[in-house]
């Protein structure tokens, strides 16, 4: 069962499309991660699927309800966390959490003190006095203590220092692990989401350029290294990042198949030394981003 | 609903200080309504009236501001607009969240102010049906603040905003309205502020339910639009402006008989020309007053020629409000009779009889030469006048004594200060006479009484919807019979009693909390009384030691219109001066 469904999901704000045709589903359990540069569209899909934004065009459904029509009782099951959010800073932590509980009758008391103690944070001060990341972890504990089925945390790490942000993630992490819930969290950091995420779509000027598992994406995505290859060997057009200096060349599969692929390589490149090494989630968003960026540089050139 | 009380819950706490200026501002309002009901200050020049009312005045200003300004706090906490206010991402809808700000605001708006005012309507003497009303009025006026204010707070994202947007809005109001000429009239004014309320509301409310910015906005300028258009609609039906005194006979009223006596005209500087009509009446029962109102005087001669003045009558007291008080009436018949005919000699005119003791004149402005014309042409006279049969009521009698307070059901009429004014105090006795009283041999009017007493009042009654209980209504066919007299009485000095001069003085009013609050002041000259000793009639300085304050109020009995026809007009020759009638 899928949580989250969009079907052709557009925005547009005047004559800027902020996202188009996005088509993509979001399995139950599942961490999926919405990556992409700044004004990839994230934030902007995360509003429509939320009913804060209505779409231009398409169509999306969140727990199995058209999110036009989300109600109260589909965001009893919703955690959101953004760094936009606007809380309540006038109140103390134990204020913000006495204001949301009444909403929520799958409330838990005790994981709410769980978390309180784990992310130390001070029942008595006021919002308004917590640090960003604190104020963060307030934000999440608020959203996680009635056991969402779906928890939406929209660019959850900007300006948090790396100590926080280690503990928010592990926070995420633990609870996460702690039942059947769906996260959906878009960031651009993404060496944070790569250890939090089983699935991955990454948008790039409000269009989908990928959208499958971490594991699969790792897999197919390989850094090669070439030594001693024939002068104007090049394997297929779908090589990423194409580098070659002297008898060493460099280039990224995004189709690497173990074995077989490795062979090909091979008729490619007769008697040179090649290595193919796995590559972190991070180097693909990065070599993804580039060809995309110098894909529509040769357009515009072109044109 | 626990939801929703949850959602005014937390509105109520955050603003918790707000709240508590604006119980400050309310409190104080009312606490200058105390001070001006005890009658801080009042003396005989009613100085320190304005300070007071207009602190107050200042008070209800700030809370109509301040009144705005906690609209939009209220309504921001959750902000409508945009995508980021928390409320969004829970579980509040729309309608629920619509439904804790409206509780919320009941209770700033609605519990708060009437709480606040309830002590100070129960210590004005309300009694549940007032309270009730004035509870009912207090709202109406809060509403209109939270529904104006409304709109603009669920449009802005922020204080700033609202401000700007709300002097904008205003601006536009106050430069259509003033394209507006004449004044619209009551029912105009209601039906487009109606429109704009309701379009304020629905414009709010459109916003909380399906969060489309420019429905709402195209809702609230249509609604100020149509509430232009209903201002100068041209409405064919109108609420009536003051009391016409709507005409009530009783049994007395076809007994009652209008006889044309004489008229005198006294000629004055400019083009008109004062001309009294006299008329003796019968069938008056001693106990009641008879109250004029306004009058129409119609001469017509065959020319044909018609003259239409409006004027106005006297009254005819036989001695009711004497025998309301238990105090023995004067003899009209003989010496009220005495002094009109001492004058009347003066002047070498023929006296009167006892019947024309019960008599009522009309006066009205004629042009000059009308004498002349009716001397050479008499022409024939048609008289209508609306009168009333009233009866004096005593609401109570307290010795006059700064502190004593009258009070009677809801209105309660309290001594500020009193102070007797003897600067041409000259003996004892002033004036002497064989007669009572004495007559200006110039004006034929009584000798005025060389001392008074200065006595300032303050009264405060129930007053809703800025309906004036204390107006003393004078508009064509109405009742021009004050609403309340009071009287000093002195009972150990031969049952006399003086009358406040010029109905009051000075009158000062003002509206606290739907109280509307009264500073007034009373002339009274002590009676000329008769010295046995001297065989005198004297004023006597000595007469105010002992005396009470009285209120009478006039209830009226009937109300009628009488005609009188005279087929031939005439004018007595010679100047009447002014005063005696």
């Amino acid at each position: 069962m899928n949580i989250i469904e969009t079907d052709n999901l557009t925005r547009r704000f005047g004559r800027t499309e902020a996202v188009h045709g996005l088509t993509l589903s979001v399995p139950a359990g599942s961490v999926c991660a919405l990556l992409g540069p700044n004004g990839a569209g994230k934030s902007t899909t995360i509003k429509m699927l939320m009913n804060l934004l209505p779409s231009t065009a398409g169509s999306a459904r969140v727990l199995g309800v058209d999110t036009r029509k989300i109600g109260e009782r589909e965001r009893r099951q919703i955690g959101y966390v953004s760094e936009n959010q606007q809380l309540p800073l006038w109140m103390t932590v134990r204020q913000l959490l006495d204001y949301c509980r009444p909403f929520y009758p799958t409330w838990d008391r005790d994981l709410e003190k769980t978390l309180l103690t784990q992310f130390a944070l001070p029942e008595e001060r006021k919002l308004k006095h917590l640090s960003r990341g604190m104020l963060m972890k307030a934000a999440l504990l608020s959203s996680l203590a009635y056991r969402p089925k779906l928890l939406v945390l929209d660019e959850p790490f900007s300006g948090l220092d790396p100590l926080v942000r280690e503990e928010f993630v592990r926070g995420v992490l633990e609870v996460s692990a702690t039942g059947e819930w769906t996260v959906l969290v878009s960031s651009h950091d993404i060496e944070e989401v790569e250890r939090l995420c089983d699935r991955v779509v990454l948008l790039d000027a409000g269009r989908k350029r990928v959208d499958e598992t971490t594991f699969d994406l790792q897999a197919r995505f390989r850094r090669v290294e070439v030594t001693g290859a024939p002068a104007g060997a090049r394997p297929a057009p779908t090589m990423l990042g194409w580098e070659q200096a002297g008898a060493l060349t460099r280039f990224i599969a995004s189709d690497y198949a173990g074995e077989t692929t490795e062979r090909v390589w091979r008729d490619v490149f007769p008697g040179a030394t090649l290595t193919a090494q796995p590559m972190a989630l991070r180097e693909i968003f990065l070599a993804l981003a580039k060809a995309s960026r110098s894909a529509t540089t040769s357009k515009g050139a072109a044109a | 609903m626990s939801l929703v009380w949850h959602i005014a819950r937390h509105d109520l706490r955050r603003l918790r200080w707000p709240l508590v200026a604006w119980v400050a501002v309310i409190a104080a309002k009312l606490g200058l309504g105390v001070l001006l009901i005890r009658g801080a200050g009042a003396d005989s020049t009613l100085n320190s009236f304005y300070p007071l009312a207009y602190a107050s005045r200042g008070m209800a200003v700030l809370e109509a501001l301040l009144g705005c300004g906690l609209v939009a706090a209220v309504v921001h906490g959750d902000l409508m607009v945009g995508t980021t206010a928390f409320w969004m991402t829970r579980p509040v809808s729309g309608v629920r969240l619509l439904a804790g700000k409206t509780m919320g605001l009941a209770v700033i708006f609605g519990v708060i102010p009437v709480a606040l005012t309830l002590p100070w309507w129960i210590g004005c003497g309300y009694g549940v049906r007032e309270i009730a009303m004035g509870a009912g009025e207090t709202l109406l006026w809060q509403g209109l603040v939270v529904f104006a204010a409304l709109p603009l707070a669920t449009l802005t994202d922020g204080l700033a905003r609202f401000l700007l947007w709300s002097v904008v809005v205003a601006g536009v109001i106050v430069g259509f309205g003033a394209q507006i000429t004449g004044h619209p009239g009551m029912v105009a004014i209601a039906i487009a502020g109606g429109i704009f309320v309701t379009g304020c509301a629905l414009s709010s409310a459109v916003y909380f339910f399906i969060r489309r910015y420019w429905a709402s906005i195209a809702v609230l300028a249509g609604s100020v639009g149509l509430a232009f258009v209903a201002l100068v609609w041209p409405w064919r039906f109108s609420i009536p402006e003051g009391w016409t005194g709507a005409e009530r006979p009783g049994r007395i009223a076809p007994g009652v008989e209008f006889t044309f006596r004489e008229a005198r005209v006294r000629t004055r500087a400019g083009p008109d020309t004062d001309l009294h009509v006299w008329f003796k009446v019968k069938g008056v029962p001693p106990d009641l007053i008879l109250g004029g109102g306004g009058t129409e005087n119609i001469w017509s001669w065959p020319s044909p020629l018609v003259l239409k003045r409006e004027g106005s009558l006297g009254e005819m007291d036989q001695g009711a409000i004497w025998t309301a008080l238990g105090l023995s009436p004067p003899n009209e018949a003989t010496d009220g009779i005495a002094r009109t005919n001492a004058w009347r000699m003066q002047q070498g005119l023929p006296t009167w009889t006892g019947e024309d003791a019960q008599r009522l004149s009309t006066y009205a402005l004629v042009p000059d030469g009308f004498r002349e014309r009716v001397q050479k042409d008499p022409p024939s006279y048609q008289l209508r006048a609306v009168l009333e049969l009233v009866r004096p009521v005593v609401l109570g009698e307290k010795p006059a004594k700064v502190g004593e307070t009258l009070v009677s059901n809801t209105e309660v009429s309290r001594i500020a200060s009193i102070r007797i004014d003897y600067r041409y105090k000259q003996g004892k006795a002033e004036v002497s006479s064989s007669r009572p009283p004495p007559l200006d041999p110039v004006t034929g009017s009584p000798l005025a009484t060389r001392h008074r007493v200065l006595m300032a009042l303050t009264e405060h009654g129930p007053n809703f919807l800025g309906i004036m209980k204390f107006s003393e209504t004078d508009s064509k066919l109405s009742s021009s019979w004050p609403r309340r007299e009071y009287f000093l009485i002195n009972r150990e000095r031969g049952n006399t009693t003086a009358r406040g001069e010029g109905r009051g003085g000075t009158t000062k009013l003002f509206r606290v909390g739907t109280v509307a609050i009264v500073w007034r002041t009373l002339h009274f000259s002590p009676p000329i009384e008769y010295d046995a000793a001297s065989k005198t009639w004297a004023t006597q300085p000595g007469w105010l030691e002992k005396v009470t304050l009285a209120k009478l109020k006039f209830r009226t009995e009937e109300r009628f219109t009488k005609e009188v026809r005279v087929d031939r007009f005439t004018i007595e020759p010679g100047d009447r001066p002014g005063g005696a009638r």
